[in-house]
C-alpha cells in the first residue's frame, strides 16, 4: 500500500506544485489590485473579497483535482487493469488511493490557506471563523468527495470534474430546497437546521457509493458501474439524511436537557405558553427581539423558543434560536417572526448564490401541526430583513398585526452604502413604525398609515376589543387618534388633536401608548406631555381616558394631570391595561418622581364611568429602583433582564416579583408572599393562564416551567 | 500440485455483458505445471477468461478456482501467487523501469529483484530508462519480467506475445517459459502466435464463441485431429464421415478433417481403386478446422 501512495503522489505532484505557486501568485494578486481594481473602484469590489473570493475558488480547484483525477485518470490511460491486478484487495487499493488524493489535497489546502491566513487576516475576520474552519471545509470535503465519486464511475478525468461541479451544485441547492419543503415536516417545525451538518450528511452516502462503484463495478461495464453507484448514492443519501435528522432531533433533545434558564413570555387564555429555553444567561423573554443582525446571532444554536401546552406540558411548536411568537387567545394559532434557509443570488453586490437565513413571518395552526403561511409581509421585509418589534393577532385571531421599525427607511437613507441606491428609497421616515396586518392565511396584506411610534417598542397601537369587530387604533403621523377598520378599509378619525394640559404643556406623540377598554367605549391612551415654553428637563407624562361616542369622536373624560400622586417622569414606554370589567386601568412605566430618577413604578387606577368620570390611582403598587424595563404586550407588566420585576394584572389581581421575592397583592392588600413557600422562582417572566394559574418558572437544578395556583398555592410542572 | 491437481479449474463458467455471452458455460481443466494455450479467434472470450481469473471481472455464474483458490472468495491470494502481463497493456509512463518494478515490489510479499534486472538488461534495457521511452516491445518485455518477478506459481500471458519481433519472442519462449515449466509451475498462454505456441505447449483449448471447443494434451488432439484424403476416380462419391470438417472435394480427391481419427477409420475409406491416407495436421490448421466449424453452426 505504502508503494502504491508513494505512486500516487509522484503521479500527482503537480497539483501541489500548483498549489504553491498560486500561494506564492496571490500576494502579488493582492498588491496588484490594491494598486488597480480597488482604487479606481473602492465601493464596488473591495480588496478582502476579491483576493478571498481567489484563495476560495483556487482551493475548491485543488479539491475537484485532486478527487476526479484520482481513479478516472487509471481508466484513461488505461492502467486500472495493471492497478486492479495487483495483489491487494479493492477496498484497500480504493482506500490508499483516498488517502493520497486526501493527503494531497489537504497538503494543497494548507499551503494555500497558510498563505491566506497570513496574507489576508482581514477576509478571515470579515467570513467569520465558522465560515473558516466549518462551513468552508465541509463544501470542500463535498467537492472532493464528488469527485472522488465521479472519479471512480466515469472514464474521464475532465468529465469527472465536470459532473462534481454539476452534481456539487445539485446538492447545494437540493439541500437547501429539501430543507425548505421538508425540514418542518421532519423535524417537527424546526427548518433552521444547519446547512453544512447537511452537507457532511451527504458525505458518507458519497464516500459508499464510491466504493462501491469502484470495488464492485469498475471493469464490470459501464452500466452496471453508474447503477450500482447511483443505487448506492440514493440509498446512502436517504439513510444518512433520516440520520442527521435523528442526530438534529438527539441534538436538539440534548440542548433542551441543558435547558438553565427559561422565560415565558406569555400564557394564552387557549392555554398555549410561549417560552424562551436557554443554555446560557437569559437575556429577555422572546419578545425582546433587537432587529440588529448581532442579536439575533448571539447564542443562537444554545436557545430555543417553544409554545407548549399548559395542560400537559406537550410541545406545540419549537424554533431554534430567538424570534417574536404571538399565540392567539384562542391557543390556535401561532405567528413567529423567524428564519429559514433560502438559496439567494445578489448580482448587484457580486455576493453570488449562497444559502442564508432570510426572516419573515409563518403562521401555523397549532392543533394540526400545519403551516399556513410563510413569507414576507411586505416588499420591504425580505429587503431590510425585519423584525418586528411586536406581534398581536385580534381578539378572534382573525388577522395578525405585525409593527416593525421601518428599517427600509433607514438603509435607504444610507444609500451610498445601501447596494440598489435611491431606487430603494421608502416612503417612510426613519423613525417611523409600520403597521402591517394580514390574514392567518397570508391573504390580504396591508400596510397601515405608519405613525410615529415610541422611542422603545411599545403598544403605540391597540385592537379593537369589541367581539365581531376588526379594528386598530393607532396614531396617524398628525398625531390624530385613528381607528382602522378592517373589514371596510376605512380610517375612522377619533381624536384629532391632542389637548394642551393646564400649565402650558404640548402633546407630543412619542412614547404613546394606547389601551382601548374591553367594551370599547373608551381608551386610555398616555402621551409625553411637554410645557411651554419648552424646557427639555421638565418633560412629562400624561394619561388620557377618551370617551368613544357611537359617532366616532372621542371625548376627553379624564387625565391624569390634576391627579396629585400622578406627576411622573416617564423615560420609557409607558404600559397600560385594563382589568376585564373594564373597571381597572393598570400602568406601568419607568422614571419617577424627577426627571433625573431611573424607577420603575406600576399604579393601578380606578376608573369611574358616568357623568362624574374620574381616573382614580387606587394605589401606587410599586415604585423602585430597577433596571432598564421591556414591555411586551398582552397584559402589563414590567420586567428587566436581570433581577426583574414582574407585574401581572388578573382581574384586580396583581402578581409581583421582583428580585427574587415574590409578592402577590390586589388592589388594597399589601404586599404579602405567595401562599407557597415551595417557589423558589427562576425567571422574571410570568403569566397568567385562562384558570388563573401563574405560569412561573421554578429554579431548581435546572428551570421547570410551573403552573401556580396563587389563591391556594398549588405547584403543578408542566415543561420540560 | 494443488488440491485438485489442477492450476485452473472452472465449472460452466459464464459472463454475461448485456445480452452478449463472453463465456458460455466454460468448463476448462489446466493441469499444475503444464502449459497451456488457449487459442481463440478475435472475440472468442480469451481475454475475458484471464480477467475472471484474476478476479478482474466477476463471472455471472459458474465456478473458478485457481491454484486453490475460488476467485470469488480469494482474489487477493491468487493474484499473490499468480504473474500476468496482457498485450499491450499500457502502463503508467511517467515511471522508470525501476520505478515500476519497485511499485510491483512493494505489493507483493517476495520479489527478486535480480531476476527481474536480468531478464531487462538481457534486452539491453537499463533500470533508470523511462518507460515512455521504451518500444512497445521493450515495454512488453519490461511487463513480462516485472510479472514474474514476484515469482508466480501461474503466469497468465494474455496475447502478451503480441509486439514481439520473433527474437524477443523466442527468447522469452525458451528463457523465461520454459525456465518456469522446469520449475514445475504453470503458464497460460492466449494468443494467436498458433506456431511459436505451438511449440512450447503441452496442452490446448480451442475458445470460440465463448464455448470451450477443445481441451486436451496436444498430443492427443493431434493424435485424435487428422485429415484424411482420399484418392479416387473421377465422378466416384467418396462416403465423408458426418462430423467430418472441412470437407474439400475434387475430381479425384476428397479431403476432410475428423476429430477422432482411428486406423480403422482410415481402413474403412481404403477400398478398390480408392487410396486413404492420414495426414498430421498443425496445430494452426486444427484450429482453423475447428473454429470454422463451429463458427459456421452458430451461423457466423
Amino acid at each position: 500500500m505504502r508503494a502504491l501512495f508513494l505512486k500516487e503522489w509522484r503521479q500527482n505532484y503537480l497539483l501541489f506544485l500548483f498549489a504553491l505557486i498560486v500561494a506564492g501568485f496571490l500576494p502579488g494578486m493582492y498588491a496588484l489590485i490594491n494598486q488597480t481594481w480597488v482604487r479606481n473602484w473602492p465601493d464596488q469590489w473591495s480588496l478582502n473579497q476579491s483576493v478571498g473570493v481567489a484563495y476560495v475558488v483556487v482551493q475548491f480547484i485543488i479539491a475537484l483535482l485532486a478527487g476526479a483525477g484520482v481513479i478516472a485518470s487509471e481508466t484513461e490511460r488505461g492502467t486500472l487493469p495493471v492497478l486492479l491486478g495487483l495483489p491487494l484487495s479493492r477496498g484497500r487499493i480504493w482506500l490508499t488511493k483516498l488517502a493520497a488524493a486526501l493527503t494531497l489535497a489537504l497538503s494543497g489546502f494548507a499551503v494555500v490557506m497558510g498563505t491566506g491566513l497570513m496574507v489576508l487576516p482581514q477576509t478571515i475576520s470579515q467570513l467569520g471563523w465558522p465560515t473558516i474552519w466549518r462551513d468552508l471545509p465541509v463544501c470542500l470535503a463535498l467537492a472532493f468527495f464528488l469527485a472522488f465519486f465521479w472519479s471512480a464511475v466515469l472514464n474521464r478525468t475532465i468529465s469527472a470534474l465536470l459532473a462534481a461541479i454539476v452534481f456539487g451544485l445539485a446538492i447545494f441547492v437540493g439541500a437547501a430546497m429539501f430543507m425548505l419543503m421538508f425540514g418542518a415536516v421532519l423535524l417537527g417545525g424546526d427548518p433552521l437546521v444547519d446547512l453544512y451538518l447537511w452537507m457532511l450528511s451527504a458525505i458518507p452516502a458519497v464516500l459508499l457509493a464510491s466504493y462501491v462503484a469502484f470495488a464492485r463495478g469498475a471493469m464490470a461495464g459501464g452500466r452496471r458501474k453508474w447503477w450500482l453507484a447511483l443505487v448506492t448514492l440514493l440509498a446512502g443519501v436517504f439513510v444518512t439524511g433520516s440520520l442527521i435528522v435523528e442526530v438534529t432531533r438527539w441534538q436538539t433533545r440534548y440542548q433542551r436537557s441543558r435547558v438553565e434558564q427559561i422565560a415565558v413570555e406569555a400564557a394564552t387564555p387557549g392555554g398555549a405558553a410561549i417560552g424562551l429555553f436557554t443554555e446560557g444567561d437569559l437575556a429577555g423573554p422572546p419578545s425582546h427581539v433587537e432587529a440588529g443582525e448581532e442579536m439575533r446571532n448571539t447564542d443562537y444554536r444554545r436557545q430555543h423558543i417553544a409554545v407548549v401546552n399548559l395542560q400537559d406540558g406537550r410541545e406545540l411548536l419549537v424554533r431554534r434560536g430567538r424570534g417574536l411568537v404571538a399565540v392567539s387567545k384562542d391557543g390556535k394559532l401561532a405567528a413567529l417572526s423567524t428564519g429559514w434557509p433560502t438559496l439567494t443570488w445578489r448580482t448587484s453586490d457580486m455576493q453570488g448564490g449562497d444559502v442564508r437565513e432570510v426572516r419573515g413571518v409563518e403562521i401555523w395552526d397549532l392543533e394540526r401541526h400545519q403551516r399556513l403561511y410563510r413569507g414576507f409581509p411586505s416588499r420591504f421585509w425580505d429587503k431590510a430583513r425585519l423584525d418586528p418589534r411586536l406581534m398581536e393577532w385580534s381578539p378572534d385571531g382573525e388577522w395578525l398585526l405585525m409593527v416593525a421599525r421601518n428599517a427600509e427607511a433607514y438603509y435607504a437613507l444610507h444609500s451610498d452604502w445601501y447596494p440598489n441606491g435611491p431606487s430603494e428609497v421608502s416612503p417612510f421616515r426613519d423613525d417611523e413604525y409600520v403597521l402591517l396586518l394580514m390574514r392567518q392565511d397570508g391573504s390580504d396584506p396591508t400596510v397601515l398609515e405608519c405613525h410615529e411610534g415610541p422611542q422603545d417598542e411599545g403598544p403605540a397601537y391597540a385592537w379593537d376589543l369589541r367581539p365581531g369587530r376588526h379594528g386598530v387604533y393607532a396614531f396617524a403621523r398628525d398625531g390624530s387618534l385613528v381607528r382602522h377598520d378592517l373589514d371596510t378599509g376605512k380610517a375612522e378619525k377619533m381624536w384629532a388633536r391632542l389637548p394642551a394640559p393646564a400649565g402650558a404643556a404640548v402633546y407630543r406623540l412619542s412614547r404613546v401608548c394606547i389601551a382601548p377598554s374591553p367594551d370599547g367605549t373608551t381608551v386610555a391612551v398616555a402621551v409625553g406631555a411637554y410645557p411651554y415654553p419648552p424646557r427639555p428637563q421638565r418633560k412629562g407624562m400624561d394619561l388620557l381616558v377618551l370617551a368613544l361616542p357611537a359617532d366616532g369622536t372621542a371625548l376627553l373624560k379624564a387625565a391624569t394631570t390634576p391627579v396629585a400622586r400622578w406627576t411622573a417622569y416617564i423615560n420609557h414606554p409607558l404600559w397600560l391595561a385594563w382589568s376585564e370589567d373594564g373597571r381597572s386601568l393598570c400602568a406601568a412605566a419607568a422614571g419617577g418622581r424627577r426627571f433625573e430618577d431611573r424607577r420603575q413604578m406600576l399604579w393601578t387606577m380606578r376608573w369611574h364611568q358616568g357623568s362624574a368620570a374620574a381616573l382614580t390611582t387606587v394605589r401606587e403598587v410599586y415604585e423602585g429602583q430597577g433596571p432598564f424595563p421591556r414591555f411586551p404586550g398582552g397584559h402589563v407588566r414590567v420586567d428587566a433582564r436581570v433581577d426583574g420585576l414582574t407585574a401581572i394584572l388578573h382581574r384586580h389581581r396583581f402578581l409581583l416579583w421582583y428580585g427574587g421575592e415574590t409578592w402577590f397583592v390586589d388592589e388594597s392588600a399589601e404586599l404579602q408572599p405567595l401562599p407557597s413557600p415551595l417557589l423558589a422562582l427562576g425567571g422574571g417572566f410570568v403569566a397568567f393562564d385562562n384558570q388563573g394559574r401563574a405560569i412561573v418558572v421554578l429554579r431548581g437544578e435546572k428551570s421547570k416551567l410551573a403552573a401556580v395556583d396563587i389563591t391556594t398555592g398549588k405547584v403543578t410542572d408542566i415543561y420540560p | 500440485m494443488s488440491e485438485n491437481g489442477y492450476a485452473i479449474s472452472t465449472e460452466h463458467l459464464t459472463m454475461r455483458f448485456g445480452r452478449k455471452y463472453a463465456l458460455d458455460g466454460v468448463s476448462a481443466r489446466i493441469p499444475k505445471g503444464s502449459i497451456y494455450g488457449l487459442l481463440g479467434p478475435n472475440g472468442a472470450g480469451k481475454t475475458t477468461f484471464v480477467r475472471v481469473l484474476l478476479n478482474l471481472i466477476t463471472p455471472t455464474r459458474g465456478t473458478a478456482i485457481v491454484l486453490g483458490y475460488d476467485v470469488r472468495k480469494d482474489p487477493v491470494a491468487i493474484r499473490r501467487r499468480v504473474g500476468h502481463v496482457a498485450a499491450l497493456q499500457p502502463l503508467w509512463e511517467w515511471m522508470t523501469v525501476r520505478e515500476f518494478a519497485g511499485l510491483m515490489a512493494g505489493c507483493y510479499p517476495r520479489w527478486d529483484d535480480e531476476a527481474v534486472k536480468k531478464i531487462v538488461s538481457g534486452v539491453g534495457i537499463e533500470m533508470k530508462d523511462k518507460l515512455q521511452h521504451l518500444s512497445r516491445g521493450q515495454r512488453a518485455l519490461v511487463a513480462l519480467a516485472v510479472a514474474i518477478g514476484h515469482q508466480p506459481d501461474l503466469l497468465l500471458l494474455d496475447e502478451a506475445l503480441t509486439g514481439l519481433d520473433p527474437i524477443a519472442r523466442r527468447e522469452v519462449l525458451r528463457n523465461i517459459i520454459d525456465a518456469m515449466h522446469e520449475e514445475g509451475r504453470t503458464v497460460f498462454i492466449t494468443g494467436q502466435d498458433i506456431p511459436d505456441m505451438e511449440r512450447i505447449i503441452d496442452y490446448v483449448g480451442f475458445l470460440v464463441g465463448g464455448h470451450l471447443m477443445v481441451e486436451s494434451p496436444l498430443d492427443d488432439l493431434k493424435a485424435r485431429v487428422k485429415r484424411i484424403r482420399v484418392e479416387h476416380p473421377a465422378e466416384t462419391q467418396v462416403p465423408v464421415p458426418s462430423n467430418a470438417l472441412n470437407v474439400v472435394r475434387h475430381p479425384r480427391e476428397t479431403a476432410f478433417t475428423v476429430q477422432d481419427f482411428s486406423q480403422a477409420l482410415l481402413d474403412s475409406l481404403a477400398g478398390p481403386n480408392l487410396r486413404a491416407e492420414a495426414v498430421d495436421l498443425s496445430l494452426e490448421d486444427m484450429f482453423i478446422d475447428l473454429a470454422q466449424s463451429k463458427l459456421r453452426v452458430e451461423g457466423k
